[in-house]
């Protein structure tokens, strides 16, 4: 077996095998421990001997001399005199912390109780997860244990906030608070995870013990197979635990009932069917039939041979049909022979066990319930009972147990359903990975994940239930070539819609809110779509929300977006950069950016933020593009794609057949030249919503929801962006931008115009010219025109141009001193006349700031001390004009 | 109505009914128009709009003139205004309470007097960094109660100068705080933005933007100085068609058990716009049952201490914790129909079961900005007594081979009552949505008899059975069985029945509900279940293979005869034929196909109408269904 496999093997019996403590000996001399021969000194736990100074057959009880004797000669009956030697107090770091042992009863060290985690069963607060206060104090809750021999590195890591990422599709957290065991060779690679999600522990002085918990255990491993391919395994399983139990109970991977789901038996089961695409009012749910199928298990007295009575435990299974056992049924339209749930109207079925019309084996022996639906049409089943309630109000939650395919509406998806009933105990994934690199001149990324989440049929009579199992896939390939000039890439991808990565996590009384994602919902993949430390949502034990998101607009990574740079906790600023006088000359509107919009949102794809887990595809979709391009020459290439992406459960789908031009070109000596133009033809119909960040002027940005306006329903577009900075000498700076988007709508549409059109230019000149020493004049100009006819009709057109003149003057006093005047001058100015209802009037802008600024070395600081006046005057057509002060004296701290 | 409209109407009435004693008319609405008194053995009921048991979103004004309309929101409508009579009305801040509510102060908002206002209390501003000072803001909601598309709104300061410094609008299609993001600033809410006003200083806001829909409208007033700020009025206006309406009609009790017979109304349907109009049916006043907690652990009873049902009121005054929740009196009531299509405003069969005492309409409105649509009138026609009390109906076998002629046995059995031999039939109808085979065998008490079996449709879907005497109250109890053969194509297929008296050829039919009819039969069902299958066509037959188009009356067509399995709605199907090089000579048939016996023909012509040339040609029959397309392919000779 090779040295790796070994490596493997260890890492998999480290994970269920009693951990070998590390017994190291220390050094304490002959003062601790027990001299063995050879002068040994051993803590080993061997239990009192006999003590040869013990020996004395006196009455008088004087304790043999245990700690305080060996350490200090102190004896109890001794007269203590410190006059010459000197009292020693008890604390010394000798003496500090405590003996360790092993399970073997090895000693391992006399120090400190970091970090320990526990499952004993069956046993009342048999979890326990103890992260002492040392764990924070000495280590910032991060240990790090690591070894490594040749090519064999080997690190555990127990931290409470770990960037740890499996794959895309199954495991990735900014945060994750658990243990972490790495394995890396040549050729292997291993991580095993292990988390106790529902209540990883906080750094107090007792240990958090709970009966009921929920554990998380991952494994991804990659072998890499010859020179171009590498295959990966992810397993990833997080399931209830209840220390009550015994441990090898059931199986241990389907996770077991809490306390909480497991108190009463089943008392109602709910199941409801609604429309699954409710805005076309037609073609909902048909449900033609129904039946429960009533699993128990019941006792039997039998007479044996010898005329003995025993009692036998008997499996009988009963249909609801047989035994007149019909369910209440609520809403739905009665049609020729089946019930429609169609738009808003939802069809319930309650199978009342407390009911008279229950004529089967008592409630308490039922072990498995089997629902049989025959059904057609766009169905969206889910269930619910009794005992699957949110906390507050203990009302039923109903969670999702089939959806149909498409938007079927003619009946020709007619098929039985049948689905067991339980209550959520664990969820678990598992997938496969495979990279290729170079083969036949292509990169190959692919993986293939299966999600299962287990339910178990409650019901306390029983120590071990029956588990359902529903299951959804995902997987994804990604290939790519270059072959210059040609290069292609293609994506395909397909993630069911109810393709799970959430784990429902036990309170430790065992409850569970079903519907509380904030006290509930453990995520392995976040929702972090800024990649910051922090999640974008809010999860229990999991950090967040994050209130500051915007993906994209924090290029120089400082955690402040770059179209508000100037704000910070201390001095607020709520105005745009865009819009602040003498900052708006740099800083462009958003509206400006060219980029890749394949979702055809009006939103350029990197600075979106939605609510859902950051996998690369979106749940509920299946779909692919592919694109082919080449270099015209290094700088300026050309591609053509195509892209077909469509929604698993509902009828709709995106359909786009795309062009991109770009051409970047650095011209030495001159400047940069970039020219994009990007052709589409879409039919999209699928809604990617959002929630972005709004910076509105004088209030704090927030975040704020943006409906998919589907602008693209059957439209061709095109966005041109022309870009020039000359930077040719040091003085002059010219800058130039202009863009155009148009989407043209192939078909009339009620609410949009025919042709959304939006045409920006914006001019800059910038011109720094030395005139004394150290006195610098800079005269500044940037022009922004902005024509606009938006996507809707009843929204204005919108003609306007926004001149911007400047002046700076800025010269150095003495050695460290600067002092800056600027005179800004805005002239706003609508095109159209008059002013179409909603949009600002023409308005001058003029604005006069002075600043003097010192900066200098003071106690180890750089402070800068700044003084300074600004006075602006607003005077917007038909308004009286406004005229704002700002005077201002400031000094900051900060470093060389 | 105008009087030749009613004598139309009526004589659909008579057409159905006949001028029976029992006949009774209701009309919803419609006060106007022309009674039917003049017309004897007909007692026709007028009721009113305006006795609802409950609506939403009615333009009530309308609705006390006897029309049924969604509102619609003028130019100079406020909408605030109204608000309160719709369950909505200004949600604001409540002192020490982190929630929103409606108060006393803050409807001053809405009572037409800026003199009286609510208040935004002064406070400290503190001054920071930056080129304005920093802006305070409050969070004024004003549920609609309701969903309207808006596009004006106008706040008026209580007194002069106390106006906000600005206003941002943020459009909600929920009312504000059901649906929330965490994250969310104060300053912002979880709507759209139709407006930023960052300055102002006039008493008087008033600003527009493009209609957006909106149940509930964030108004974030802002404030740069610590004086307070009185808003006297808040005017909200719009346009267009609010978004949902609704009318749930009042329990129409005819007294005793009636039959049903048709329903009509006279109504608009605006283009993209939607009005549904559904009935149901029952025998007491109250669709529900009320439950209660009898102390016994979790048990629950429908019934009062005192032993009687639980009722509504009983209900209400029960202790607290002691009701157990409501639910759906099936035992009584049938739920509502599917919607009836609008199009058949002339007169449509009504489906609620019967007999019935209690009668309910609703009409559900689906409005758009630009169309909506009315409803002038609803009459519905009954006939009292029934011609039974009740007559329950079973089929069997109820689970066969899809597509397979199968023998079925349809029992019904009537409790008919009185001595009179007032009520009683003589005729059975039975409606096989696929066609009858054959009439095989129809029992009496168990006794084959002779009997008449007569096909009232073409497609032999709808037959009746005469039979040999009248029966009575006499003969309540007995159970008539008729033994027929027929296709089944479709999962849940219903054969519907009916028991008619020839003798009163006027009184309405009464339909059979499912039931325990006889005690062999086990099904209690109507309803018939087949194999599941994917298959969509069947049991093809083209014939015959070699036609002679000479016109000589002998095989000069080709028939193509197949079933159509498991559709419950229209699929797109053609028939098509080409020539051997694949070129298309003939589409025989385009169009949406229901589940059903199909024949199409092909008489050898182009699509020119001229005979096609002898010689072999392929046909194509073709279903695209939405969840799979199914083609098939064969030859066919043409000869002369």
């Amino acid at each position: 077996m090779k040295f790796g496999k070994c490596i493997f093997l260890f890492l998999v019996l480290f994970t269920v095998a009693p951990w070998e403590g590390a017994a190291q000996g220390v050094d304490y001399g002959s003062r601790l421990g027990q001299t063995r021969g050879g002068g040994e000194v051993s803590f080993e736990p061997r239990g009192p001997g006999v003590l040869f100074g013990a020996l004395d057959p006196a009455v008088r009880r004087w304790y043999v001399p245990q700690e305080l004797y060996e350490f200090y000669q102190w004896k109890q009956w001794e007269y203590t005199n410190y006059a010459r030697d000197f009292y020693q107090r008890y604390v010394g770091t000798e003496i500090e912390g405590d003996y360790f042992y092993d399970l073997y009863g090895s000693f391992v060290t006399k120090g400190w109780l970091v970090y320990d985690w526990r499952q004993q069963q069956p046993q009342q607060f048999g979890s326990t997860v103890f992260k002492t206060p040392n764990f924070s104090s000495f280590f910032s809750e991060l240990v790090i244990s690591s070894d490594q021999k040749g090519q064999h590195h080997l690190a555990i890591t127990v931290g409470s906030r770990i960037r740890t990422t499996l794959t895309p599709m199954t495991f990735s957290k900014p945060n994750f608070d658990g243990l972490q065991i790495d394995y890396q060779s040549d050729k292997y690679a291993a991580t095993v995870l292990m988390s106790r999600i529902s209540s990883p522990g906080v750094t107090i002085s007792i240990p958090v013990e709970t009966t009921n918990s929920t554990n998380l255990f991952g494994f991804h491993n990659t072998v890499q197979i010859g020179d171009f391919v590498k295959v990966g395994g992810t397993y990833i399983n997080a399931r209830n635990s209840q220390s009550l139990l015994e441990s090898f109970e059931g199986n241990p991977f389907t996770g077991a009932l809490t306390v909480g789901q497991n108190l009463e038996h089943i008392g109602q089961i709910f199941i409801r069917l609604s429309d699954d695409s409710p805005e076309d009012l037609e073609g909902g749910a048909a449900l033609f039939s129904w039946d429960i199928i009533i699993e128990s298990e019941v006792e039997v007295a039998r007479e044996t041979e010898t005329g003995e009575t025993v009692i036998e435990r008997e499996k009988k299974i009963e249909r609801g049909s047989e035994i007149g056992f019909e369910p209440i049924i609520d809403g739905g339209f009665q049609r020729l022979g089946f019930l429609a749930a169609d738009g808003d109207e939802q069809i319930e079925l309650t199978y009342d066990f407390r009911g008279a019309s229950y004529r089967g084996e008592d409630p308490s022996t039922i072990r498995r319930v089997q629902i049989e639906v025959v059904v057609a049409n766009d169905y969206h089943i889910e269930m619910s009972s009794d005992r699957q309630t949110n906390i507050p109000e203990n009302q039923p939650v109903f969670l999702t147990q089939s959806r149909a395919s498409g938007n079927v509406r003619d009946g020709s998806n007619l098929q039985l359903l049948s689905f067991d009933y339980g209550l959520p105990t664990g969820n678990d994934l598992f997938g496969f990975t495979l990279e290729l690199e170079d083969v036949l001149g292509f990169n190959v990324y692919a993986e293939y994940d299966r999600s299962r989440l287990f339910r178990k049929y409650p019901n306390r009579a029983f120590t071990t239930h029956r588990s359902s199992i529903d299951r959804a896939d995902a997987w994804m390939i990604n290939l790519a070539r270059k072959e210059y000039p040609w290069f292609t890439f293609g994506e395909f991808y397909s993630m069911d819609p109810n393709y799970n990565t959430t784990s429902l996590v036990s309170t430790p009384s065992g409850d569970i809110d079903y519907t509380d994602p904030v006290t509930s919902f453990y995520e392995w993949v976040e929702d972090n779509d800024d990649q910051d430390r922090t999640p974008d949502w809010q999860r229990i034990n999991q950090g967040g929300p994050d209130r500051e998101l915007y993906p994209g607009w924090d290029e120089n990574g400082d955690f402040i977006s770059d179209f508000n740079q100037n704000d910070n906790n201390f001095t607020p600023n709520f105005i745009p950069d865009y819009e602040e006088p003498f900052l708006r000359f740099n800083v462009d509107r958003p509206e400006f950016l060219f980029g890749m919009d394949m979702n055809n949102n009006l939103w350029i794809d990197r600075f979106e933020n939605d609510e859902e887990p950051d996998f690369p595809y979106k749940r509920n979709r299946r779909g692919g593009n592919v694109y082919v391009g080449t270099h015209i020459v290094p700088s300026m290439r050309v591609m053509v794609g195509h892209k077909r992406e469509r929604l698993l459960s509902v009828k709709k789908e995106d359909k786009s057949t795309y062009g991109l031009f770009s051409w970047d070109l650095d011209l030495p000596g001159i400047g940069r030249l970039q020219l994009y133009d990007m052709f589409k033809v879409v039919k999209d119909d699928i809604a990617d919503n959002l929630v972005q960040w709004v910076q509105p002027i004088g209030a704090p940005g927030a975040l704020q929801r943006i409906a998919d306006p589907l602008a693209a329903p059957d439209t061709w577009t095109n966005s041109a962006f022309v870009g020039f900075n000359y930077t040719g000498t040091d003085r002059f700076t010219l800058s130039n931008k202009l863009k155009y988007d148009i989407w043209r709508q192939r078909a009339r549409q009620t609410d949009f115009r025919r042709s959304f059109q939006f045409f920006g230019l914006i001019n800059k000149v910038e011109y720094q010219q030395p005139l004394i020493e150290h006195l610098t004049l800079i005269p500044r100009i940037k022009n922004e025109l902005r024509l606009e006819a938006p996507l809707r009709r009843n929204e204005p057109v919108r003609k306007e141009n926004n001149l911007l003149l400047s002046l700076m003057a800025r010269t150095s006093i003495l050695r460290h001193s600067i002092v800056q005047v600027g005179l800004e001058y805005n002239i706003f100015s609508q095109v159209e006349n008059p002013v179409p209802a909603g949009l600002a009037d023409d308005a001058r802008e003029l604005v006069v700031a002075g600043q003097y600024s010192n900066g200098s070395n003071y106690l180890g600081y750089h402070i800068t001390t700044q003084l300074g006046v600004r006075i602006n005057r607003l005077d917007r057509k038909g308004e009286d004009a406004f005229t704002g002060v700002t005077q201002f004296v400031t000094v900051f701290a900060g470093f060389e | 109505m105008k009087k030749r409209e009613w004598a139309f109407a009526l004589a659909f009435f008579l057409a159905l009914a006949g001028p029976s004693e029992a006949l009774e008319i209701y009309r919803v609405g419609g006060e106007d128009l022309a009674r039917p008194d003049t017309v004897e053995g007909i007692n026709f009921h007028q009721l009113s709009w305006s006795d609802y048991r409950n609506s939403q979103g009615l333009d009530e004004a309308l609705l006390q003139e006897g029309v049924l309309r969604p509102i619609f929101v003028g130019p100079e409508d406020d909408v605030a205004k109204s608000s309160v009579d719709r369950g909505g009305g200004p949600l604001v801040r409540v002192s020490g309470v982190v929630s929103y509510s409606v108060t006393a102060e803050s409807e001053s908002m809405l009572d037409g007097d800026p003199s009286t206002y609510y208040t935004w209390p002064g406070g400290v501003v503190n001054d920071k960094f930056s080129v304005l000072k920093v802006i305070q803001t409050r969070r004024v909601t004003m549920d609609l109660g309701g969903r309207f598309f808006i596009n004006r709104v106008r706040i008026i300061a209580g007194v002069s100068g106390s106006y906000p410094d600005g206003l941002r609008l943020f459009a909600n299609d929920v009312v504000q705080g059901k649906d929330t993001v965490s994250g969310y600033g104060a300053s912002v809410s979880t709507g759209i933005q139709v407006l930023d006003l960052p300055e102002n200083v006039e008493d008087t806001i008033d600003v527009t933007f493009p209609a957006v829909l909106t149940r509930s409208l964030d108004l974030i007033l802002l404030r740069s100085s610590p004086r307070a700020v009185l808003v006297g009025e808040i005017q909200i206006f719009g346009e267009g068609f609010t978004k949902e309406a609704f009318y749930e009609g009042p329990f129409i009790d005819l007294g005793q058990a009636a039959v049903w017979g048709n329903l009509r109304w006279r109504g608009r349907e605006d283009t993209e716009a939607k009005v549904r109009i559904q009935t149901r049916a029952g025998r007491d006043k109250d669709p529900n049952v009320y439950w209660r907690f009898t102390g016994r652990g979790s048990e629950i009873s429908p019934l009062a201490v005192n032993g009687k049902e639980l009722d509504k009121l009983g209900y209400a005054l029960l202790k607290p914790g002691e009701g157990a929740g409501t639910t759906y009196d099936m035992q009584n009531w049938s739920f509502w129909t599917a919607p009836y299509d609008f199009a058949d405003s002339s007169g449509t069969s009504i489906v609620s079961p019967a007999p019935n005492s209690v009668f309910q309409l609703q009409v559900d409105f689906l409005p758009t900005i630009k169309g909506g649509g009315d409803v002038e009138f609803i009459e519905f026609s009954a006939t009292i007594p029934p011609l039974a009390e009740e007559v329950v109906g079973e089929i069997f076998p109820i689970e066969v081979p899809l597509g397979e002629e199968t023998q079925f046995t349809y029992a019904l059995r009537p409790t008919i009552r009185g001595e009179d031999d007032a009520n009683g039939f003589d005729q059975i109808e039975i409606s096989a949505p696929f066609g009858v085979s054959s009439i095989d065998t129809v029992r009496l008490f168990g006794v084959p008899i002779d009997v008449e079996a007569r096909f009232e449709s073409a497609d032999s879907t709808y037959f009746s059975i005469a039979l040999p005497q009248r029966l009575g109250a006499g003969d309540s109890g007995g159970v008539i069985e008729v033994v027929f053969t027929a296709p089944v194509l479709r999962y849940g297929t219903t054969f519907g029945g009916w028991i008619r008296d020839t003798e009163r050829p006027l009184e309405l039919p009464q339909r059979i509900v499912p039931g325990d009819a006889a005690i062999e039969l086990v099904s209690e069902e109507l309803t018939v279940r087949t194999t599941l299958s994917d298959r969509l066509l069947a049991d093809l037959q083209v014939e015959p293979r070699k036609f002679t188009p000479n016109g000589d009356g002998i095989n000069d067509r080709v028939r193509f005869a197949f079933n159509l399995l498991q559709l419950t709605n229209e699929a797109p199907l053609n028939v098509r034929l080409f020539d051997l090089s694949g070129r298309l000579l003939k589409v025989v048939h385009d169009g949406g196909q229901e589940s059903g016996k199909l024949n199409f023909f092909w008489d050898g012509r182009d699509e020119s109408g001229a005979l096609v040339a002898p010689g072999i040609y392929l046909y194509r029959i073709e279903i695209e269904a939405e969840e799979k397309n199914v083609e098939q392919f064969g030859t066919v000779a043409v000869v002369y």
